[in-house]
């Protein structure tokens, strides 16, 4: 097969059944889960397949041109793959989870088709070639994520929507104009390792002037402060959208682009010696111990994790912004590590909502002898995300202070620290309270879901998958088939050999 | 001469003479005719340019035909826009005969104005086109609609008095009326700007250009969903196609290094007010038609970045551009009101929330077709806009930047005011009527034709 | 020779199987029961090396695994024995106490029992500074689950503590650690021996392990934590974890290249103020378990000052056997002293066995107190022989005071143990014979390697009857009871604590900032709507013909005119 057909199989394998699913009636459920694993898995299959490919040195690209002198360009490259593997495994995860969760509720065609047409304008992102295919995708996410996010259709949600897409297309408008103005000063060439622009002679002013576009746009998405209200706020939707907006979809998208843009439009060498990286740094460093402040005060569960998940996003954008390879090594395993752990932290909250009526902390009590194996996820999902080894998210960590050592920030590991030990104060009253917390004599709201299990099965499963894999990428670290080994080949293609 | 070129013109007329002849059947008369036409207007595409004198008025006087790029791109428009609001007229039956005369008349009108070659035979069709438009409007059986028809028919008359002495003058200087001929002869001089200024005036009025836009809410507002889309996908490109004609050719060789700022900000005062008017509006009809007034604001903006002399022509496929996705766009989301208007039997916004959940395709259909106004990724709005980026940076117009996303934003913003609804969980409060479920089909159709048509963007330069 | 270096691994990742059993309901039942069984691969390696040893005593095992973690490598050498051999007695006697916990939690309390005594034998084999984090940090967080197991308040509490001090300790370990393995480029322990680098990254790791062992004002969660704990977990908290921050200390420090550290001159001192600070303090305590705490902090002090000329001596690493000699001396002690408040606690009825038991405490405390020809007394005098050479030396009467004040504490331990209030409980027969064999252990172990002599005995025999004198002085003059509460500065910290979440003022400040917000969206609505209004409205203008007409001619005029300009 010609190598060029792979990534447009790769979307159409969730694209096809998302425009499919809308058409199909509410009622048949079979069809509709059907299509939705099967999509899943096959995309997973094919993921799979171009990364072992890509290993051997083949390469996956197609372009065609839209404008004079514009290509649309999807091309997989060692970062894509990284983000494909992630969004096709959690897609099939979440999928699964959310097929459970929305037993019996309405609109869940609707609910499906924009889910898996979120998926595809993910992969698309994560194989854009170039900036403008990239700002294309992104766009496109921005829209399928909107209609899953005020899925409930309150009042609530409804808001929650209005500020989603005020930030995000106001976002996206800044990335737009960026992109149009570095396209005509240095047109729009593939994204290559180690940037394009610095051996074209542009003005200073325009390379700051687009850097501050293009990251005001990213950072959107990324949740970086200032621009990181929405998040917190598109917590109303639906447990597996929530799960996947917070750890693959929209919020590692804008990550994703920053990487993007830092290492292959700039390059980070030249962004760094321009001072960008510095800014960028900054602004990552005040979103972390900012969104772990915030969310020490949440009482809502899945509001504390939206407040975890703009702090710790911001560990991606802080390991590139180190301007070293260690540090990007421990940037880019965090889109892995965090996105495999808030998913599964999400996916527990939403079982524990969705079987026993848990929202808020307090609620928590007690609840580990009620639904042990979902707190056992839980718990593995918080204590990664404080960092304990032998935990992915300790890795990430590890990684991110080398990082930061090897270029003499010293105040980074300042961040670091406080960061983790904020992690700590936010998450560990709630494993406290899960596992010896006094448990109330009702629950708020129960409900039977399964007589096996200690909720439905579908609920079950897809949360204690990804915690063993938090466990299992920290573990085997050192394999070169983990995270860590791959992100270690591409960071080597960064910074021209360690 | 091919036989096509007459026949676009005659096989409507035709049609439409035979559907009068044969009232019963007036409908299918008409989709006959529509089908013909579009299919004419399709295969003109493969024909060579060239252009034709007609009874023997050749030069200098000048009439007669002309086939370009420019104009093959404009029939292949109105037949692809024709075509669909054709099948979905057909398959309304509340539609009034008179909808197939009176719409076949203005499609051949139409696709003449586009064969012109000459002011004059434009000025004709130009005023045929405009009366049988005011008496779609006319047929509408909604309140108002008469009214809004009158003001219609007044504005479009005293347009077209404006270009027929434009047309008056330029004949009187050249004693020409070849557009090819005048614009080799323009030279500058008070009696031009004169003609200028009345032709550019009247046109801007039929295209409902900021400030003479006022009536255009009211018209398609009111009249029937195909009629509105029509009027808003098509005959206002019609107008829009002679000011290209006039700026960017007869009267290119002046100077008007000035009009930049006369367009561009006229362009941008109305894509404001335009989307400011339908955001506050309370009813989904009027809210389309209040984007169209925004719209007209880009094709202004467009046309400001194009009589620059620093743009090179090749950049006019981006007019073309815009037009396609506006007439594409703008056509789908008519027809998208009209399905659900029909269905509630309103479209007070307020109250479709529960229609808007049932009519998925529909409702699909409208949020693709707003996806591509607002200039959203990926759709043949956003390569436009793209476009006018590209131009606004290479004029240095930053300000254009601020407008134009900020235009964006504001149509995402009148679009989910609509989206919005259907997601709400508003309850039924009234009982609902039936209609064809080809519509709902038809109407995602060309949806999205307006997104796809993005990917196949390079055929518009050739490429 | 057999080839143990597998079983470096087993010691700590069989205990961890243990505890993922239990996540079976069915072998819940048993947690408490299997306990001892947990130690089985570390005993048999015991023996396996021991024997080794014997043979050849630098023989040294060695375990790499490149591609767990970030490069995982364990290793066991004639110090990491000596280490070894106390956690395994310790843990080992207390997995036989455990039996005294039998509420319905037992099984919760095996788990964290399992998952500390883990990190707690892993650590010790770790010969990379992952690994020794990772250990280090289980064995922490896990102990965390002792201390609150008993879930009164006073354990919650000390379990509040405990956690805060732990993690914070945890990440200044976890940034010195970072630091320093940025700046070797490896996390190779025996590089990192005798390697210097980046003194705040040192400094790091040295408070962050300061923690554990306790050093004041980095005290507060112990004397809290340590009593709080059921008994048998107070023994191994005592006895083992409390040691993991000096072996720590000599793992991850450059213990090889500390002699010219600039700031080594303070250890010695800050041994000493411990050793005082821990005794003063202990002898405000009421509770026996809360006195063997803070003599625990005092006895760490003795650690402190040996480490501290550790570094400064040329053969370090022979050197630091003395200082694991004494915590080995330490952790038998103090495990069986904690133990005995088990024992007079909850077998006071069987009058049978209460004379032995009595006999064992006194042993017990005379052993740690110093008396002459045992363990204490030989170890400190030998202590202070081999630090004759080192260079920053104390004055003599420092060291007797510390001496003195622990002999003070044990006077006082025995006193307030006789006060104890009795739960009688079931005897637990192999539990007695283990504490038994353990306290007889602590009496005889020191003739294996040490021959006593009679010179010392005078000078071995100041400091108790100093003690004794001392005591009986206050007895028969003040014969008041100084009181202080168990983790002193927490006291004030906690009631600091309270008097800012009582700041009334802040909380009205903060919900009028917050009606305030409801109030403007409001109004801010009710402005959007009017304004909407208004834009609807002004549409009008447009539609005026007359208006309308004039945009027209007023165009007309501009293009017309265009040129004219």
């Amino acid at each position: 097969m010609d190598n060029s057909v792979w990534p447009l199989l790769i979307i159409a394998t969730s694209l096809i059944p998302g425009i499919w699913i809308f058409f199909i009636p509410e009622h048949q459920r079979f069809l509709r889960s059907a299509l939705n694993i099967g999509g899943a898995l096959i995309k997973l299959q094919l993921v799979v397949l171009v990364l072992i490919g890509l290993y051997t040195g083949e390469v996956y690209q197609i372009q065609w041109q839209v404008l004079p002198g514009l290509e649309l360009k999807l091309r997989i490259d060692g970062l894509a793959g990284l983000f494909l593997l992630l969004s096709a495994f959690l897609w099939l995860i979440t999928t699964i989870y959310a097929i459970g969760y929305l037993e019996n509720s309405p609109n869940r065609s609707r609910f499906f088709g924009f889910f898996t047409l979120c998926v595809s304008a993910t992969t698309g992102v994560a194989m854009a070639g170039n900036l403008f295919s990239f700002v294309l995708f992104y766009e496109l996410l921005t829209l399928a994520t909107w209609p899953l996010v005020v899925h409930r259709g309150t009042q609530q949600a409804i808001a929650a929507g209005r500020v989603y897409l005020r930030y995000t297309l106001i976002g996206g408008g800044a990335l737009l104009v960026g992109t149009v103005i570095l396209h005509r000063l240095a047109g729009s060439p593939d994204f290559v390792p180690g940037g394009y622009l610095d051996d074209l002679a542009i003005h200073q002013a325009w390379l700051w002037l687009v850097f501050g576009l293009l990251i005001a746009g990213l950072g959107v998405k990324a949740a970086l402060v200032p621009f990181h209200s929405w998040l917190p706020q598109a917590m109303v939707a639906p447990a597996p959208v929530s799960a996947l907006l917070h750890a693959v979809a929209v919020v590692k998208a804008g990550a994703f682009g920053i990487v993007r843009v830092m290492f292959e439009v700039y390059g980070i060498e030249f962004a760094h010696g321009l001072g960008m990286a510095s800014v960028l740094l900054v602004m990552a460093a005040l979103t972390i111990i900012y969104g772990s402040v915030r969310a020490l005060f949440e009482m809502d569960i899945k509001k504390r994790l939206a407040f975890s998940t703009v702090s710790q996003v911001s560990y991606v954008a802080l390991g590139i912004a180190l301007a070293g390879p260690l540090g990007a090594i421990g940037g880019l395993i965090h889109i892995v590590h965090q996105g495999l752990m808030k998913i599964t932290l999400f996916l527990t909250a939403g079982n524990y909502a969705e079987t026993l009526g848990i929202h808020k902390v307090h609620e928590l009590s007690g609840v580990g002898r009620r639904m042990p194996w979902t707190t056992v996820a839980f718990t593995l999902g918080a204590l990664g995300m404080i960092g304990l080894p032998p935990l992915a998210g300790f890795v990430s960590k590890w990684y991110l202070g080398l990082g930061a050592w090897e270029v003499g920030l010293y105040w980074v590991l300042g961040v670091l620290f406080i960061s983790s030990l904020l992690n700590a104060a936010y998450f560990l009253p709630l494993v406290y309270r899960a596992w010896f917390g006094e448990a109330p004599a009702q629950w708020p709201h129960e409900q039977t879901l399964s007589t096996k299990f200690e909720t439905h099965w579908m609920l079950l499963f897809p949360p204690l998958i990804t915690a063993a894999t938090v466990v299992l990428l920290g573990v085997f670290a050192g394999y070169a088939f983990t995270t860590l080994g791959w992100v270690e080949w591409l960071v080597n293609q960064e910074f021209n050999g360690l | 001469m091919s036989w096509m070129l007459p026949a676009l013109v005659l096989w409507p007329l035709l049609a439409a003479t035979l559907g009068v002849l044969h009232q019963k059947h007036a409908r299918h008369w008409g989709l006959v005719g529509a089908l013909g036409t579009a299919v004419l207007g399709v295969a003109v595409m493969g024909l060579e340019t060239s252009s034709w004198t007609l009874g023997g008025w050749a030069l200098p006087l000048g009439i007669g035909w002309r086939l370009d790029q420019l104009a093959q791109w404009m029939l292949l428009i109105g037949a692809i826009v024709g075509l669909f609001v054709s099948v979905y007229a057909w398959l309304d039956h509340t539609l009034p005969r008179a909808f197939w005369w009176l719409w076949l008349g203005a499609w051949g009108a139409m696709n003449a104005l586009f064969l012109s070659a000459d002011v004059f035979n434009i000025y004709v069709t130009l005023e045929l086109l405009g009366i049988s438009a005011v008496a779609l409007v006319a047929i509408s059986n909604k309140a108002g609609a008469t009214q809004a028809a009158m003001r219609y028919l007044l504005v479009s008359l005293l347009g077209s008095m404006l270009f027929l002495l434009g047309v008056a003058l330029l004949y009187g200087e050249y004693a020409s009326l070849d557009m090819v001929y005048l614009a080799q002869q323009m030279q500058s001089g008070p009696v031009m700007f004169l003609a200028l200024a009345a032709m550019t005036v009247g046109l801007m009025a039929k295209t409902a250009l900021f400030p003479l836009h006022a009536w255009l809410p009211l018209a398609h507002g009111r009249a029937h969903a195909a009629v509105s889309a029509i009027l808003s996908a098509l005959v206002i490109k019609a107008s829009f196609y002679l000011l290209i004609r006039l700026w960017l050719e007869v009267f290119a060789p002046l100077d008007l290094s000035l009009a930049f700022w006369f367009w561009a900000l006229l362009g941008s005062l109305a894509v404001l007010w335009g989307a400011t008017q339908a955001l506050v509006t309370p009813s989904l009809k009027q809210l389309v038609a209040w984007s169209t007034v925004a719209q007209v604001g880009y094709l202004a903006i467009g046309l400001a970045l194009m009589i620059d002399a620093q743009a090179q022509f090749s950049w006019a496929w981006g007019l073309v551009g815009l037009i396609l996705a506006h007439a594409l766009a703008k056509s789908a989301m008519f027809l998208a009101v009209g399905n659900i208007q029909q269905r509630a039997g309103h479209d007070n916004l307020q109250q479709l929330g529960y229609v808007l959940r049932t009519e998925r395709k529909t409702l699909f259909a409208f949020g693709l077709a707003g996806v591509s106004l607002a200039g959203l990724p990926i759709s043949a709005g956003f390569l436009a806009k793209w476009w006018l980026l590209e131009l606004s940076f290479d004029h240095q117009a930053w300000w254009l930047f601020g407008v134009l996303i900020l235009g964006s934003l504001m149509t995402a913003g009148y679009v989910l005011r609509v989206l919005n609804l259907a997601l709400t969980n508003q309850a039924q409060t009234q009982s609902l009527q039936a209609i064809p479920a080809g519509r709902e089909w038809l109407v995602l159709i060309l949806a999205s034709l307006a997104i796809v048509s993005g990917l196949s963007a390079q055929s518009l330069w050739g490429g | 020779m057999m080839d143990f270096s597998g079983m470096l691994a087993m010691i700590w990742l069989w205990p961890l199987l243990f505890a993922l059993g239990l996540a079976w309901p069915r072998l819940r039942p048993y947690g408490i029961k299997l306990l001892p069984w947990a130690l089985l691969p570390a005993g048999l390696l015991w023996f396996g090396f021991g024997w080794q040893l014997l043979a050849d005593s630098s023989v040294t095992l060695k375990l790499e695994w490149p591609n767990i973690l970030v490069g995982t490598r364990l290793n066991l050498d004639r110090l990491g024995f000596v280490w070894l051999s106390l956690s395994l007695i310790v843990w080992g006697v207390a997995a036989l106490h455990s039996r005294w916990v039998q509420d319905v939690y037992a099984w919760r309390y095996a788990l964290f029992f399992l998952l500390s005594l883990a990190g707690s034998l892993g650590l010790v084999v770790a010969a990379d500074a992952v690994s020794f984090y990772l250990t280090f940090s289980l064995m922490s967080l896990a102990a965390w689950g002792l201390v609150i197991h008993e879930r009164h308040a006073s354990a919650q509490r000390a379990a509040r503590w405990y956690i805060l001090l732990a993690i914070l300790g945890e990440l200044w370990l976890f940034v010195g650690i970072v630091a320093r393995a940025a700046e070797l480029g490896t996390t190779d322990l025996s590089i990192w021996a005798q390697t210097s680098s980046a003194g705040w990254g040192l400094a790091l790791i040295w408070l962050g392990l300061a923690v554990k062992i306790g050093v004041p004002i980095l005290h507060i969660w112990l004397p809290l934590a340590h009593p709080a704990a059921p008994v048998p977990a107070s023994a191994v908290l005592s006895g083992v974890m409390i040691k993991a921050g000096i072996i720590g200390w000599w793992l991850l420090l450059p213990s090889q290249a500390m002699a010219n550290n600039e700031w080594l001159w303070l250890m010695p001192w800050l041994g000493v103020a411990t050793m005082l600070f821990g005794g003063v303090l202990g002898l405000m305590q009421t509770d026996p378990k809360a006195l063997l705490a803070y003599s625990s902090i005092s006895q760490m002090g003795w650690l402190i000052w040996g480490i501290g000329w550790v570094w400064q001596s040329a053969q370090p690493e022979w050197m630091m056997l003395w200082v694991a000699a004494f915590a080995f001396h330490h952790a038998l002690i103090k495990a069986g002293l904690f133990l005995a408040v088990g024992w007079v606690k909850f077998s006071a009825t069987q009058a049978r066995w209460m004379p032995w038991v009595w006999g064992m405490v006194i042993l017990l405390a005379l052993l740690l107190a110093g008396l002459p020809f045992s363990s204490g007394a030989l170890l400190k005098a030998e202590m202070k022989q081999v630090s004759a050479d080192a260079l920053y030396q104390l004055p003599d009467s420092l060291l007797l005071a510390g001496s003195v004040i622990t002999g003070l504490l044990m006077i006082q331990f025995v006193r307030r143990l006789a006060r104890l209030e009795v739960q009688p409980k079931t005897l637990e027969k192999p539990a007695l014979i283990s504490w038994f064999s353990l306290v007889g252990l602590a009496l005889i172990w020191p003739y294996a390697f040490m021959t006593p002599s009679w010179d010392n005995v005078l000078s071995d025999t100041q400091p108790l009857l100093i003690a004794v004198v001392f005591a009986t002085a206050w007895r028969i003059r003040v014969n008041r009871q100084v009181h202080l509460a168990p983790g002193d500065g927490v006291v004030w910290l906690e009631a600091a604590g309270v008097k800012i979440s009582q700041l009334k003022k802040h909380q009205a400040w903060w919900l009028k900032q917050q009606q305030y917000l409801v109030y403007w969206r409001l109004k801010s609505q009710q402005k959007l709507r009017r304004f909407s209004k208004r834009i609807y409205q002004a549409e009008r203008f447009f539609l005026n013909w007359s208006n309308y007409v004039t945009w027209l001619g007023a165009l007309l005029l501009l293009v017309g005119l265009s040129q004219v300009f």
